[in-house]
């Protein structure tokens, strides 16, 4: 192995370190990611009623406006995503349990494992997310032109 | 003994290297958090200045009917922009430090990694709380308004 690429181990001391860290991450973590379940199980509850009220208004599904449909498509999907954001936050809380109890580099390592996946899942919804919130952005817009012309 | 503790360090240095590449490859999706939190907080701003400022000044309403300023409203808009300006920010710092241990290995930068990661984790739990505190709220003022108009 190259000498400039070789990795360094960390000493017993900075690996304690870091595991009293990562307790920190996994324990705020685990309360967040409760939290949003339950929020987020709520808002889908929420939601499921006020589309079933919408769909079921006298207008009739499909001849109801764009917004209403982009507004439909927000409270159905914002919740589900953050339903799966916090199933990902409560697996790296668990992943992170027994890299505290045992501190060794192959726990550190699936440790990582799952804080990769919670980064990718993360990721993944924020960017949904963003495409939904420039997609709501447009038909803001439409509406507005339509409003002052 | 003393070859055994040899291939004892020899597994722990290819664990080391695995995970320097992992984490080398965690680097392109804090970005992504990072970059795509601070684009949501900008479309936050737009939607905020949009529907609390230009809306009502052209009579309009919000998609629920409610009037476009309304405090619950301008305050949820803040906040979340605050959320992810503060995530943005600290992805992208975590991103930095992450490619700095993929790149020059030290410890250091390791242990700023996992710091920062922390840090993102605890603005996760001031936003559970305060929606816990939210929450509490509605309930609250859902049960003081049935108590003053009981529906039976």
């Amino acid at each position: 192995m190259n000498e400039r690429n070789m990795t360094n181990l960390p000493t017993m001391l900075q690996q304690q370190e870091i595991g009293e860290t990562a307790s920190r991450t996994a324990k705020s973590l685990k309360f967040a990611g409760v939290v949003l379940f339950i929020f987020s199980f709520l808002s889908l509850v929420i939601g499921v009623f006020l589309v079933i009220r919408i769909i079921s208004s006298p207008l009739g599904f499909s001849r109801l406006s764009p917004l209403l449909h982009m507004y439909n498509l927000k409270l159905l999907s914002l919740p589900l995503l953050s339903l799966v954001l916090a199933a990902a936050m409560l697996m790296v809380a668990k992943a992170a349990r027994p890299y505290i109890k045992e501190i060794s580099l192959q726990n550190f390592s699936h440790y990582h494992t799952m804080v990769r996946i919670f980064f990718i899942v993360w990721g993944s919804v924020t960017a949904v997310e963003l495409m939904i919130g420039i997609a709501s952005a447009a038909f803001y817009l439409a509406r507005a032109i339509k409003i002052i012309s | 003994m003393a070859d055994s503790s040899l291939n004892h360090d020899t597994s722990d240095a290819g664990t080391m290297e695995r995970l320097r590449e992992k984490i080398g490859r965690t680097v392109p999706w804090l970005r992504v958090v990072g970059i795509a939190s601070l684009a949501v907080a900008g479309l936050n701003l737009a939607t905020l200045v949009f529907n609390a400022w230009l809306l009502p000044r052209y009579g309009g309403r919000l998609e629920t009917g409610l009037p476009s300023w309304n405090f619950t409203y301008v305050l949820r808009g803040v906040l979340g922009m605050t959320v992810s300006i503060l995530w943005g920010v600290l992805c992208l710092l975590a991103a930095r430090k992450a490619r700095g241990y993929a790149q020059r290995s030290e410890t250091g930068d390791l242990i700023g990694f996992h710091q920062r990661i922390n840090n993102i984790a605890l603005v996760w739990r001031i936003l559970g709380i305060l929606t816990l505190v939210l929450l509490s709220l509605v309930v609250l003022v859902g049960l003081i308004s049935l108590l003053a108009n009981p529906p039976f």
